[in-house]
């Protein structure tokens, strides 16, 4: 977090488990989602290696209150309303580009409330 | 009191109900049953010595199988059951069941799409993406992608990015093209990448995205891409002048290209490609002629001139004996269609069929263009039509006997079941037990299938009167106008108010006041349009507003619930005189909805009428009047038999 006294850009948080667990394509995929929606991301490090604790940490810090975890065990999306519940969307295969891609989208659209694609089925 | 019934144009006498020959039983206990086609409804009622009744329970149990049928008895038992459960009594100890003969109509729908838009030689893409990338007008030739390196220095092009190509490579080569000196107007993309390939353009440019069939763009041809800001719809292909300054047309082109600029209204992005033959033309399709033969003349009217015609065509040859569609034509398959459901469901050969009213009501339906690269949706006329037949047979008495003989099993010995009555009749009879009513009462059964009036005189006579159109049309309405292609979802949205959910937590409804829910709401539901209905919250699977979802319910059921009231009412109101009628009191499934009854009050409201819902012995509401009706009329007759 800065301390600069102005006051930060609001941003869906990604976090990556530390050591470069994640997946460099399936950030990629997610952070295109974002983009094209319009949202802006913030990417950092974070101190968990399951992307679901991720996802939930992300969310504290967002000021969207938006977060996705990505580590080795996959994707994880979830939102600051839904702490200690499920998580909204969770991916165990990000290697699936378009899964990832999906995710991004859904990310920003619980920002800018539209209706989300959600995962086939 | 006695009555017979008979119909309103069409003088058929639909008998007496006290007709002579039942064995007539002063006192016990009595069930009404009405078998509706979808509710069971029994009105349980214990017969005084003096000829009174003392009403004791009601009930309301799905009915099973095809009213008319002998596989109503299971239906006909369990409300028997539970009417009497609810009074206190086994079933044992009943002495009469009195069953309603049923309206002798049954229905069928057809919807057909009078206009057609096509576009020929791939001359335009105007889906309408969400997303599309830059702003303004672009125009060039259009050229692959992977040729953009042939593209001469100082030429403008647009470019056509394939599926396979990342957003990253695409705003690469696009830079390249430019530092050559090649003027890259616009692109179209097949990806969803427009914001993502403009972000990485030096200098933006106008981007059109998810265009599926990207493969079949024409190249090599001069076209035009126009991107509107945020909030805003295309100007200059949308204008047919504004087109013929792009492509430099002189006034017969300009003609021709009118109905692209016509098609591309209300988008915020759009692309015209101009091609030797390239057009977008919207004809009326030959629906073909609907023949109504009435009593006395016969007249055809063309289905695509609209409803209102076909409607006056029948007012001037009713009363309608039978309606037939041209041979061949669209309306022919829906009038085939039509009586094919409508003798299957009565058991009637074909060539038995007869046509006994129509409605038809104009519509627009969103229609996938042919020819179009994207998946284009326009809106369609079309005119959907409901039809009634009327049914001679009735299966009543054999109900009556199945139902004896299955209640006698269930221990009710020596127990009478009879057709107490004509549901019309019947129906009068039980709303007038509203309180605050009077005569001259008018019942409006606003059913599934007909809409079915009757109207009781002060001197006690009753007439009937059925016409096509109710509930199931006003759910194919919504159905097809809001491109929904699932009926369940339509029922859902005719039955239920709307709302639409702004956070995990809390959605806002149609009337602005907004419910909290302490468990997040599902995923799927998130930002949606919702319907409200008894079991949660159902998605409705669209891009419209909830205003226009809104919109289209109350217009679907305006279009068939007042005009069919406003036509009714005309055909049993003395004279035909509206303002001689002093009590309309509704009846049936659609009486209960949460808005119909308002609707027609409101139409009815400047006739002088009194219209409301049934309130049947001031307890039960709109349900079981027939039922009721039933065992009223059972008393009477009982009474006159002593006299």
């Amino acid at each position: 977090m800065r301390d600069s006294g102005r006051p930060e850009p609001p941003t869906v948080v990604v976090l990556l488990a530390a050591g470069n667990a994640h997946d460099a394509h399936a950030l990629r995929q997610v952070l295109a989602g974002l983009e094209e929606e319009g949202v802006p991301a913030l990417v950092d490090t974070g101190a968990a290696d399951d992307c679901v604790a991720l996802a939930e940490r992300a969310a504290e810090r967002s000021s969207l209150e938006v977060g996705v975890g990505i580590a080795a065990d996959g994707l994880c999306l979830t939102h600051r309303a839904l702490r200690r519940r499920p998580p909204l969307e969770h991916l165990a295969d990000p290697a699936v580009a378009s899964q990832a891609r999906r995710l991004g989208h859904d990310a920003a659209r619980l920002v800018t409330g539209i209706p989300l694609k959600l995962p086939a089925g | 009191m006695s009555a017979g019934v008979h119909d309103a144009g069409h003088d058929q006498d639909v008998g007496d109900p006290g007709g002579a020959g039942a064995p007539r039983r002063s006192a016990g206990l009595v069930v009404g049953v009405d078998i509706g086609n979808s509710t069971t409804e029994a009105s349980a009622a214990l017969v005084t010595g003096r000829g009174d009744a003392e009403h004791l329970g009601a009930s309301l149990s799905r009915t099973s199988g095809v009213k008319g049928t002998v596989d109503n008895v299971a239906g006909v038992v369990a409300a028997v059951e539970a009417a009497l459960r609810r009074a206190g009594h086994e079933v044992a100890d009943v002495r009469t069941v009195l069953l309603n003969e049923a309206t002798p109509v049954i229905s069928g729908l057809a919807m057909e799409t009078i206009t057609e838009t096509i576009i020929t030689e791939s001359t335009m893409i105007g889906h309408d993406p969400r997303t599309p990338g830059g702003a303004g007008l672009g125009v060039g030739v259009t050229t692959a992608l992977a040729d953009l390196g042939g593209a001469e220095p100082g030429s403008s092009v647009v470019v056509v990015v394939p599926s396979s190509s990342d957003y990253e490579d695409t705003a690469a080569a696009l830079e390249a093209a430019g530092e050559r000196g090649v003027h890259v107007a616009a692109a179209v993309l097949g990806n969803d990448d427009a914001v993502l390939v403009v972000n990485r353009l030096s200098s933006p440019v106008p981007v059109v995205d998810e265009v599926s069939r990207i493969e079949a763009v024409p190249i090599g041809m001069l076209a035009a891409v126009e991107v509107a800001a945020p909030g805003r719809t295309v100007r200059t292909l949308s204008n047919a002048y504004g087109l013929a300054g792009v492509f430099d047309l002189d006034a017969d082109q300009t003609r021709t290209v009118a109905p692209v600029a016509r098609a591309l209204t209300g988008n915020r992005s759009a692309v015209v490609v101009r091609t030797p033959a390239g057009d977008v033309s919207d004809r009326v399709v030959a629906a073909g002629e609907l023949r109504l033969v009435g009593a006395e003349r016969t007249l055809s009217v063309d289905v695509s001139r609209g409803a209102d015609e076909v409607m006056d065509a029948l007012a001037r040859v009713a009363p309608l004996v039978d309606a037939t569609g041209q041979a061949g034509t669209n309306v022919g398959g829906m009038m085939a269609s039509v009586r094919q459901t409508m003798a299957d469901l009565a058991g009637l050969e074909l060539d038995e069929v007869r046509v006994g009213d129509l409605l038809a009501v104009d519509t627009v339906v969103p229609q996938e263009v042919s020819g179009g690269l994207a998946g284009e949706i326009v809106l369609e006329n079309a005119v959907a039509l409901a039809a009634m037949v009327r049914t001679r047979h009735s299966g009543m008495q054999r109900v009556a006997e199945a139902v004896r003989v299955a209640l006698e099993h269930r221990g009710a010995a020596g127990v009478q079941v009879e057709v107490g009555g004509v549901e019309a009749e019947m129906a009068v009879r039980g709303a007038l037990t509203t309180p605050g009513t009077d005569t001259p009462l008018v019942v409006l059964d606003l059913g599934g299938g007909s809409t079915d009036a009757a109207v009781l005189e002060r001197g006690g006579e009753v007439r009937a009167t059925h016409v096509a159109g109710a509930g199931d049309l006003v759910t194919r309405l919504i159905d097809a106008e809001l491109g929904l292609g699932d009926l369940e979802v339509a029922e859902q949205i005719k039955r239920n108010p709307l709302g639409k959910v702004e956070s995990f937590f809390h959605l806002r409804l149609e009337d602005g006041t907004a419910q909290f829910f302490r468990e997040p709401l599902p995923a799927t539901v998130f930002a949606r349009v919702v319907t409200l209905g008894e079991h949660g919250l159902g998605p409705v699977p669209t891009r419209h507003p909830l205003e226009r979802v809104r919109a289209v319910r109350r217009a679907a059921k305006e279009r068939v619930f007042v005009v069919n009231a406003l036509r009714t009412l005309a055909r049993v109101a003395p004279r035909g005189d509206l303002r001689s009628i002093g009590f309309v009191v509704l009846l049936g499934g659609s009486a209960l909805d949460f808005e119909i009854p308002e609707l027609v009050a409101d139409a009815l409201a400047p006739h002088g009428i009194v219209c409301g819902t049934g309130d049947v012995r001031g307890s039960e509401g709109p349900r079981n009047a027939v039922a009721t009706g039933l065992v009223s009329a059972f008393l009477d007759r009982d009474e006159t038999d002593r006299a």
